[in-house]
């Protein structure tokens, strides 16, 4: 009479749930229109005014910046997630099963890491036909997905934690649309990560997404502008952070 | 060696923001194997008491036992033996039902062919077999309500808590329901714990019942107990011809002293009082149609009702300024 599962068991028929009642999937192939519409229809123009950056062609440069930002976008889905599980109570129907909320949390991250991972996958071998001199090999692949999976984390948790915080879906889309500006534009995706006023220095260096686009060049065309162990361990500050900052929240609504 | 009760709650209080009272001081104990109903007005505290017995919600001082484990330390070992039912939807919007039954009894453990053996003995009971591979957004309100109640009888539990359950359910949808509770606390022997608003579908179904008021207990007892410790009074209903004798009727029923209540019906032309003394407020009023040469429709004598046993107490606390 008693339902009884492992804490990864249970984590996974979560994760299997929102795989199928959560995600939606023109959804998702609408928000993969974005990376490559900035790879060719961006790409191909920007490429007549700067041929060249720091070494590597523009298409190549925006191409893997695309897969950092593709990352960031697909893992923010999570607040997406969230926010439907709210808002139809099946996030109080799940909390009332024989199911931790960090098993919940640890769910909806699992589930936004493996979708940030296809897409960002199926972004990096469109991106293959205007990439230059990419690297292709075990280590390098290890290495692109290592980085991407700890962005995810960082990009899934923020998620969360906004859409546990705001009162309306208007709100969650605004920020969501907002902070997707933030973190694109204020990062090194479309260009290299510097600015002639200290703030803005200051905000592309601590912005997840720098390290990710950094990670990303570096694991793909060799192409590094921070010291990637410092990146590595910056990513994993930000990622326990903001995931700790999720959890904060789930424990604190008020249901 | 004695049984540990399904549930006890034991001076469970929730306060709100620090200032909204929802439950207050409540104390009462569930049987195992009993269908214990928590009656109250819209907002009473009985969806706020489920949520604390469901360790989605902290109380706020006062504590609870739910098959003997304590709500504040041990929520999840109460949650994996209980099933609920919310008082609002709650359902994946972009499933057919199936599916969501389906994914919904995976969460709880269930393989897929004793699901297929549990849907199909249920389906029918519950009238969802032809929309069973519609999505659910697509269905009407009673029939997602039927589906979140029937998502809860698919996995094993040991105490059901049905947060009004049958909101949105038709007659006959209801009265099916509630016999399909009490056969399934007969033949599995477990426990339900059941709130509702519908004073009539207590009275059918629960073996006791307590009523909440403002966060409080305020009288628990089996339906037929209450009525005895609270109503001796009965209900002499008056039927008129029409609504021209009614305002002088009312006038004088204010000034009789036996008339412990009375309730004009919104469309017919009938009025119900409740007495102390039924037989000589019928007496009283044949006296008063005969010198008035008014003829009546009918004037008939009935026993209380649970009803009659809320609105009487609920008045009282509400009269001596508990709130």
């Amino acid at each position: 009479m008693v339902a009884n599962s492992s804490f990864a068991g249970n984590v996974i028929s979560l994760t299997l749930r929102n795989f199928r009642a959560s995600l939606d999937r023109e959804f998702l192939v609408i928000q993969l229109v974005l990376p490559l519409f900035f790879i060719f229809v961006a790409g191909f123009g920007y490429t007549l005014i700067v041929p060249h950056v720091q070494g590597i062609s523009y298409e190549t440069f925006l191409a893997t910046g695309a897969i950092a930002m593709t990352v960031m976008s697909s893992s923010m889905l999570s607040g997406t997630m969230i926010w439907f599980d709210r808002n139809f109570r099946m996030f109080e129907q799940i909390l009332m099963g024989p199911f931790t909320k960090l098993q919940y949390i640890t769910s909806v991250t699992l589930s936004v890491i493996l979708t940030a991972l296809a897409s960002a996958a199926l972004v990096f071998l469109v991106s293959l036909t205007v990439s230059t001199g990419v690297i292709l090999s075990v280590g390098s692949i290890l290495e692109l997905f290592g980085s991407l999976i700890l962005g995810s984390l960082f990009f899934g948790g923020f998620g969360i934690f906004v859409s546990l915080r705001v009162k309306s879906s208007e709100a969650l889309a605004a920020t969501m649309n907002l902070m997707f500006f933030v973190f694109t534009f204020l990062s090194s995706v479309f260009y290299p990560s510097s600015s002639k006023y200290l703030v803005l220095r200051v905000i592309f260096e601590v912005n997840p997404l720098t390290y990710v686009a950094d990670l990303v060049r570096r694991s793909l065309v060799g192409l590094s502008s921070f010291n990637p162990k410092a990146e590595v361990i910056a990513l994993i500050i930000e990622g326990a952070l903001m995931i700790y900052l999720a959890s904060w929240s789930i424990n604190r609504i008020e249901l | 060696m004695q049984e540990i009760d399904a549930i006890s709650v034991e001076d469970l209080t929730k306060i709100y923001a620090g200032k909204v009272v929802a439950v207050d001081h409540a104390s009462f104990r569930v049987k195992q194997g009993e269908i214990f109903g928590l009656l109250g007005l819209n907002g009473a505290g009985k969806s706020t008491t489920i949520k604390m017995l469901a360790t989605i919600v902290s109380p706020t001082s006062g504590n609870a036992r739910v098959l003997g484990y304590d709500i504040s330390k041990e929520g999840l070992e109460i949650r994996k033996r209980i099933g609920v039912v919310q008082q609002l939807e709650s359902y994946d919007r972009n499933l057919t039902a199936r599916t969501s039954l389906a994914l919904y009894a995976s969460l709880w453990g269930v393989d897929k062919k004793e699901f297929s053996n549990r849907i199909n003995a249920l389906i029918d009971k519950f009238e969802l077999g032809e929309v069973l591979d519609r999505k659910i957004r697509w269905l009407s309100y009673g029939q997602r309500r039927r589906l979140q109640v029937l998502r809860e009888f698919l996995h094993d539990c040991e105490i059901l808590i049905l947060d009004e359950p049958t909101v949105g359910m038709d007659v006959l949808a209801r009265r099916a329901f509630l016999d399909f509770c009490k056969e399934r606390v007969k033949g599995e022997k477990s426990t339900i714990f059941y709130t509702t608003h519908i004073v009539s579908e207590a009275e059918y179904l629960c073996d006791r019942v307590a009523i909440i008021h403002h966060g409080k207990i305020i009288a628990l007892d089996s339906p037929k107990e209450l009525k005895k410790k609270y109503t001796d009074a009965k209900t002499v209903c008056v039927v008129l011809k029409d609504d021209s004798y009614l305002t002088k009727l009312v006038k004088v029923l204010d000034g009789m002293q036996n008339v412990t209540r009375k309730e004009i019906m919104e469309d017919t032309p009938e009025i119900h009082i409740v007495s102390q003394d039924p037989f000589k407020l019928i007496y009283d009023l044949s006296s008063l149609f005969q010198s008035d040469s008014y003829e009546v429709e009918s004037m008939s004598l009935t026993e209380p009702s649970l009803e009659d046993v809320i609105v009487g107490l609920v008045g009282d606390q509400t009269n001596n300024g508990v709130k």
